[in-house]
């Protein structure tokens, strides 16, 4: 792996960590921004399509939340936990 | 306490549901239907299965029908039927009968002729979606009569960082704040994030409102719908 991908790959996780510090501390808005920079780093990366859901959710937008969930559910068909919230939002 | 016992007779989607969702609650349930593949489908939850015909009052009585406090009759597209059986069940002695109607006049019937409740779940249920789309922050809305609902939708931004009462909602637009909903993240054993949903029935008023909360609001629909338009 290139230096400048490795180094990619470390910002994403990082981001994502990050992310989810500010989701576990009710930070929702700043969980938001920096999920979205690690999603624009890495659109396919499912932890960061994962936690982006379930801010969504925690905010209320069920219409971006299902969009996340559907997208992590392409990626990986068997991700439990994205399956439960969507077919909770979808009502199914 | 002796659990209390009930019957679902017809297993269609309604029916099938009712039956599930009283096995959750921790009922006995008595389902019946005259389809067998029917039956067969809610044998494996519900505490008796039995395949009958349910205008037959023998074939009732055989079932152990006698012993149920309360009968949901979930038949509403053979209205013959449906009636034939509410009717059965009165003369039977069933405490309450609780009816399945399709339509108004189907509906009046069965309350003329004694069902203890009869229910319209299409259209109640038409009514519930189409009240979500027109007004789609609005998650869900309970009617208590034509003046009185309780409505849930999520707390306006105005109010994140105040407590329920700096929110002033209950001086200001006479409704009250009955539940609140909190999303509470969590690690879960995998190490991934995750929330539960923690409720306050009712809110202490020393509580933050915090982005994400539902609030669950009760009141004259037309100080909730004033309220509404202007958070």
């Amino acid at each position: 792996m290139r230096k400048q991908e490795q180094q990619e790959k470390r910002t994403v996780e990082d981001l994502i960590e990050l992310g989810e510090f500010y989701f576990l501390n009710g930070k929702l808005k700043n969980a938001l921004d920096v999920l979205e920079k690690a999603r624009e780093l890495d659109p396919q990366n499912i932890e960061a399509l994962y936690t982006l859901g379930l801010v969504h959710e925690a905010k209320n937008s069920f219409s971006d939340a299902r969009q996340m969930y559907e997208r992590v559910l392409k990626l990986a068909p068997g991700h439990k936990a994205a399956k439960n919230h969507l077919e909770k939002l979808v009502g199914t | 306490m002796k659990k209390r016992q009930f019957a679902v007779i017809g297993l269609g989607r309604f029916g099938y549901h009712v039956a599930k969702t009283l096995v959750e609650k921790g009922m006995e349930v008595l389902a019946i239907d005259n389809s067998q593949e029917t039956v067969q489908s809610v044998a494996d939850f519900v505490t008796i299965a039995i395949e009958c015909d349910a205008t037959d009052e023998k074939a009732l009585r055989a079932a152990g029908i006698k012993n149920v406090d309360t009968a949901v009759v979930s038949i509403g597209e053979n209205i013959e039927s449906s009636i034939l059986i509410v009717m059965t069940l009165i003369d039977i002695g069933i405490p309450e009968v609780v009816a399945k109607a399709v339509s108004p006049v189907h509906g009046k019937v069965l309350r003329n002729i004694g069902a203890s409740r009869v229910v319209f779940p299409e259209r109640d249920m038409a009514i519930r979606v189409a009240s979500s789309l027109v007004m789609p922050s609005t998650m869900e809305e309970l009617e208590l009569s034509p003046h009185y609902s309780i409505v849930e939708f999520p707390a306006p931004e105005e109010f994140v960082g105040r407590t329920l009462r700096e929110s002033r909602v209950r001086s200001v637009y006479q409704v009250n704040i009955v539940a609140m909903r909190k999303r509470v993240p969590f690690v879960r054993e995998d190490g991934e994030a995750d929330f539960t949903e923690e409720w306050s029935v009712p809110p202490s008023p020393d509580v933050m409102i915090e982005e994400g909360d539902v609030l669950v609001v009760a009141g004259e629909k037309s100080r909730i719908r004033a309220m509404r338009k202007e958070i």
